[in-house]
C-alpha cells in the first residue's frame, strides 16, 4: 500500500500515509500558510479561468513545492518561493491555490 | 543594398525575448550600444525597441527587443505583441529570422515555460543562459552541453552584466540555425495529442494557416472555455463543431483541458532541468532574502520606505544647491559680457533679458533633475522598486487599484510620460486607464524648478528636528500633496465612473542586485542631452518670442514695468486676471500660467524675462530672479506681488494643474481618443482651481501673509 | 528704428518660424515614431519605470 500511495497525487486517507515522511495529510489553502512553512501544490480551484491560467504558468502547477516567506508589512500580500524565485500575491487569490502542507 | 545583406546566411531580422528579470535589457544594451531607437508598433501602446549589432563577420543585424514576458498566451498588450510578432502577425514587422530568448539561470525551471512556447513557433532559437555568476554564487551548476542537447537549440552561457559571453553570443548570430518546430518534445497525453494534430490540420486547410500559427490557434481553443461564442465569426462551422466534440470528449475523460497543455509542458522542463541542472546546495534563505527581512518587515518595511522617500527629496534639495549656484553665476557672467560687449538697445535686451534669462533659469534646475533621476534610477536597478509595490499594495488596494500601479506613479515624480506608458504592465485596461488618469498629479520634474523657485525665494530658511529644513519639508508637502491627490482621484474614479472587481496583484520580488551605475550614468547622460538640447532650442526660442510679447508694442516713456504690463504678454495676462484674483495672483503670474502649458518650467523662464525686462532700468545686470519676485510691488497699491501665501498658492495650483500638452497628446495616444485626455484636463484643472482657492482663502484667515 | 532693434525684430521672426517649424515636424514626427508631443520627457531616456526591471 505504501507503494500506491507515492504514485497517487490525490490525497487519499489511509493510516499507510503517516509512515511516509513526504506526504501530509493537510489539504490547505495557500493563505492559511504561515513564514516558514513549505508544502507542494496539489489544485487551483475557485477562480476565474483567466487567474488560474496565469497561476499556472507562473510555475504554480501541481507537484510545485512552495514556502511561505512572509506577509507585506500591513498583512498582505504574501511572499512566498516557488521554482527559484519569489512571487507576491494577495490572500485573496492565495485561498484559491490548495496546497498539500509538509509537516515538520 | 550590398551583396552581402542578400546571402540568404546573414541573419538580419533577430527578436530578443525573455521573462521580466532576466537581464534581458543588459543584453540588449550590451549588443547595441547606444545604436538604439525606442518607437511604437502599429496600432499597438506598446513600446518598440530596436537596435543594431554588429556582428563579426561584419554584417549588421536588427535586433527587436520584445517586452519582457512569462508567457505568449496574451494576458497583456505586451504579452499579445511578443505572440503576434513571433507569429508574423504584426503589420510593417517582418516575421523575426531568429530569436535569442534570455533565460535567468537561477530560474531555469519557470523560465523555460516561455522557452516551449518559444519552440513550438517553428523559428531559429538561441538561448541565453543569463546571470551565471548569481547562479553559481547560489550553488547552482547548469551543465551547458546537456542542456543544449535535451533542449535541442543552441545554448550560450553569459554574465551580461560583466560583458561575459557577449562575444560568444555574437558570433553565434551569425551562423544559420535551424528551425525548431520540428523539435517540439512536450508531449501531452495521448487523447490530447491527436485532438490538436486533427483541429490543427483543419485550421490549416480551412483557413490557409500556417503551420506555427495553426498550432497556437489550435492550443488556444482547445484550452479555451466551453462557449465558442467568441469564435464563431472567425473559423469554419466544421472547426467550431469538431473543437465542440473535442471539448466534450475531453471533459468527459476527465482531463483538465486548461491545465493539461501547461502541466505537459512544465513536465518536460522537469525532466530537462533534472538532466542538466546541479544544485550542489540551495540555501533558503538568500542574501537578498535577509535584506527583505529588514525592508519589507511589518514594522520597519514601511517606515524605511517613507524615510528613503523623504531622504530623497531632502538630498535632491540640498546637494544639488552648490550646482545650481554656479550654474547661475555662469549664466550671469556670461549676461554681463554681453552687456559689456553691445551697446544697450533692443539686441542687447533680447539677448540678455530674453533669451539668456529664459534659458538660465530653466538649466540652472538640471542638477536637481538629474539628482531625482539618478535616486529613481537606482532604487529600480537594485530592485527596490518590486519592494515597493509590495509594500503599498495593500495601500493601493484600498483605492482600488493594485500594487503595480504605484510603480509607474512613483515613476511619474520623473515625468508622467514614461509613467504613463508604464501603465501597460497593469493588466486590466480599467485599473490601467485609472492608473493613467491619476499619474500627472504626482508632480513630475518639470514642476520641480517652479517648486525650487517659489521655495528659495519665499520660504522662511528654518530647520525643523534640527535635520529637515522648512524649506524640504515644504517640497515633500507638495509631493505628498500630489500622491494623495493621486490617489483619491484613484479611489473615487474607481466608485464612480471606473467601477468593478478589485484586481489581482500577481508580482515577480526579482533578487536584489548591485545598481549598474554606468547604465544610470548614461540614463542621466542622455536625459541632459535631451534636456539642454530643449533648452537652448525650444525653451531660447520661447524665451525670444516672449520677449518680443512683453516688449511690443513699444509705448515711449512708459517705465519698463508699464511696458510690460501694457505688451501684449501683458494685455494676455490682465485678460485672465479676473479669473486669477480669487487666488490670490496677479497677471505676471497669469502670463506664466499660460506658458506653463507649453512646458511647466516655463513658468520659470517666464518669470526670468518679465522680471529682467521690468527691471530694466536699475542698472545692474545680475541681481537674481528670486529677490526681484521678493521685491516686487504693484506699482499703485504698493501691494507685493509675491508673499508666502501666493508662493504657496502657485505651487498649489501647480500640484494639481495639467498643464503638460505633451500628455494629453500621451493620453490620446494610449487611450486611442479624445474623451479621456479632455477629461483629465478638465478636472485637473478644476481641483487646481478649487484647491488654490482653498488654500489662497484658508491662508488670508489664518493670516499667513496677504 | 535703429539697427538693434531691427536685428532684434528679424531674430524673433526666424525664432516663431523655426518654433512653428518645429512643432509641425513633431507633430509629424510624432504619428510616426509615437513619442508624441515633447520627446524629450518621453522616450528611452526616461526613467525606465516598468514594473519589470527589465534586469540591467
Amino acid at each position: 500500500m505504501p507503494a500506491s500511495a507515492s504514485i497517487m497525487p490525490l490525497q487519499i486517507p489511509s493510516p499507510c500515509l503517516h509512515m511516509s515522511e513526504s506526504f501530509s495529510m493537510d489539504e490547505v489553502a495557500l493563505s492559511t500558510l504561515v513564514p516558514g512553512e513549505r508544502g507542494k501544490v496539489s489544485r487551483i480551484s475557485g477562480t476565474s479561468a483567466e487567474l488560474r491560467r496565469r497561476l499556472l504558468e507562473m510555475g504554480l502547477n501541481t507537484g510545485t513545492a512552495i514556502q511561505m516567506i512572509r506577509f507585506a508589512p500591513f498583512g498582505d500580500p504574501i511572499e512566498i518561493h516557488a521554482k527559484g524565485f519569489r512571487l507576491s500575491l494577495r490572500k485573496l487569490e492565495a485561498e484559491s491555490i490548495m496546497v498539500n502542507r509538509e509537516l515538520r | 543594398m550590398n551583396v552581402k545583406q542578400e546571402e540568404a546566411t546573414r541573419v538580419r531580422n533577430i527578436a530578443l525575448i525573455g521573462n521580466p528579470n532576466s537581464g534581458k535589457t543588459t543584453v540588449f544594451n550590451q549588443l547595441t550600444g547606444l545604436r538604439q531607437k525606442v518607437g511604437n508598433y502599429p496600432g499597438v501602446t506598446v513600446e518598440k525597441k530596436e537596435g543594431r549589432v554588429p556582428l563579426p563577420d561584419d554584417s549588421e543585424a536588427s535586433v527587436l527587443d520584445l517586452p519582457g514576458t512569462y508567457s505568449l498566451t496574451a494576458n497583456s498588450p505586451d504579452e499579445k505583441i511578443a505572440t503576434d510578432i513571433l507569429l508574423g502577425r504584426v503589420t510593417h514587422t517582418r516575421t523575426p529570422e531568429l530569436v535569442v530568448c534570455v533565460v535567468d539561470a537561477s530560474n531555469l525551471e519557470r523560465s523555460l515555460y516561455l522557452v516551449t512556447q518559444i519552440i513550438d513557433r517553428n523559428l531559429p532559437l538561441i538561448l541565453v543562459l543569463n546571470m551565471m555568476d548569481i547562479a553559481r554564487d547560489s550553488g547552482i551548476e547548469i551543465d551547458v552541453n546537456k542542456l543544449q542537447h535535451a533542449l535541442n537549440v543552441e545554448v550560450i552561457a553569459t554574465v551580461a552584466s560583466r560583458g561575459t559571453g557577449i562575444q560568444e553570443l555574437k558570433q553565434a548570430m551569425t551562423s544559420t540555425h535551424k528551425a525548431t518546430g520540428n523539435s517540439r518534445q512536450w508531449r501531452l497525453p495521448e487523447l490530447v495529442e491527436r485532438e490538436l494534430a486533427e483541429l490543427q490540420a483543419m485550421l490549416e486547410q480551412h483557413h490557409q494557416l500556417s503551420e506555427p500559427l495553426a498550432f497556437h490557434e489550435a492550443v488556444t481553443l482547445l484550452s479555451g472555455h466551453n462557449g465558442t461564442a467568441g469564435h464563431r465569426n472567425k473559423y469554419s462551422p466544421e472547426i467550431l463543431d469538431h473543437l465542440h466534440k473535442d471539448h466534450a470528449r475531453l471533459d468527459f475523460m476527465g482531463i483538465d483541458r486548461q491545465s493539461v497543455f501547461i502541466e505537459s509542458r512544465y513536465e518536460w522542463v522537469r525532466r530537462v532541468c533534472a538532466e542538466a541542472v546541479i544544485t550542489a546546495h540551495r540555501s533558503d534563505v538568500t542574501f537578498s532574502d535577509k535584506i527583505d527581512g529588514i525592508l519589507t518587515h511589518r514594522i520597519w518595511g514601511f517606515v524605511i520606505f517613507f524615510g528613503l522617500m523623504a531622504l530623497m527629496f531632502q538630498t535632491i534639495f540640498s546637494w544639488a544647491a552648490l550646482p545650481m549656484e554656479l550654474i547661475g553665476a555662469g549664466f550671469d557672467w556670461f549676461g554681463r559680457l554681453i552687456s559689456d560687449v553691445l551697446p544697450p538697445g533692443d539686441l542687447q535686451d533680447l539677448i540678455v533679458n530674453g533669451g539668456l534669462a529664459g534659458v538660465a533659469a530653466v538649466v540652472t534646475f538640471l542638477p536637481q533633475i538629474l539628482f531625482l533621476f539618478f535616486f529613481l534610477g537606482v532604487l529600480e536597478d537594485t530592485g527596490y522598486m518590486a519592494r515597493a509595490a509590495f509594500i503599498m499594495d495593500r495601500l493601493m488596494a484600498k483605492v482600488g487599484l493594485n500594487g503595480k500601479s504605484f510603480i509607474p506613479l512613483l515613476g511619474s515624480f520623473a515625468c508622467a510620460i514614461p509613467g504613463i506608458m508604464a501603465t501597460r504592465t497593469i493588466e486590466h485596461p480599467r485599473d490601467r486607464l485609472v492608473t493613467m488618469l491619476v499619474a500627472p498629479l504626482m508632480s513630475c520634474s518639470a514642476r520641480l524648478p517652479v517648486y525650487t523657485l517659489l521655495i528659495a525665494a519665499f520660504i522662511p530658511a528654518v530647520t525643523v528636528f534640527g535635520v529637515f529644513s522648512l524649506a524640504g519639508i515644504t517640497l515633500l508637502s507638495m509631493y505628498l500633496l500630489g500622491l494623495g491627490a493621486a490617489l483619491g482621484m484613484a479611489w473615487i474614479l474607481r466608485r464612480t465612473l471606473l467601477k468593478g472587481s478589485p484586481p489581482v496583484f500577481l508580482m515577480e520580488l526579482p533578487p536584489y542586485r548591485l545598481p549598474s551605475l554606468k547604465s544610470i550614468f548614461i540614463q542621466m547622460w542622455e536625459r541632459s542631452v535631451i534636456f539642454l538640447k530643449r533648452a537652448g532650442t525650444f525653451i531660447l526660442g520661447v524665451s525670444i518670442i516672449l520677449w518680443f510679447l512683453s516688449t511690443y508694442p513699444r509705448f515711449e516713456g512708459a517705465s519698463p514695468s508699464d511696458q510690460v504690463q501694457k505688451s501684449f504678454a501683458g494685455q494676455a495676462g490682465k485678460l485672465i486676471e479676473p479669473v486669477l484674483k480669487p487666488l490670490g495672483f496677479d497677471w505676471k503670474i497669469g502670463i506664466g500660467l499660460i506658458g506653463s502649458l507649453l512646458q511647466r518650467e516655463v513658468f520659470v523662464s517666464t518669470m526670468g524675462t518679465i522680471y529682467n525686462i521690468q527691471n530694466a532700468d536699475d542698472g545692474t545686470g545680475n541681481v537674481s530672479l528670486q529677490s526681484r519676485m521678493q521685491q516686487d510691488r504693484d506699482p499703485v497699491t504698493g501691494i507685493p506681488t509675491f508673499t508666502m501665501l501666493t508662493a504657496i498658492c502657485v505651487m498649489v495650483y501647480y500640484v494639481f494643474a495639467m498643464q503638460c500638452l505633451s500628455t494629453v497628446a500621451i493620453m490620446r495616444r494610449e487611450t486611442n481618443g479624445w474623451k479621456w485626455p479632455a477629461f483629465q484636463f478638465g478636472y485637473m484643472t478644476l481641483l487646481a482651481y478649487g484647491a488654490t482657492f482653498i488654500t489662497y482663502r484658508l491662508g488670508l484667515v489664518l493670516g499667513i501673509g496677504g | 528704428m535703429d539697427w538693434q532693434q531691427f536685428l532684434s525684430l528679424i531674430i524673433v521672426a526666424v525664432t516663431g518660424l523655426l518654433l512653428a517649424r518645429a512643432e509641425v515636424r513633431k507633430r509629424r514626427r510624432a504619428r510616426r515614431t509615437g513619442c508624441m508631443g515633447e520627446c524629450g520627457c518621453a522616450s528611452a531616456a526616461g526613467v525606465r519605470t516598468k514594473l519589470t526591471k527589465e534586469g540591467r
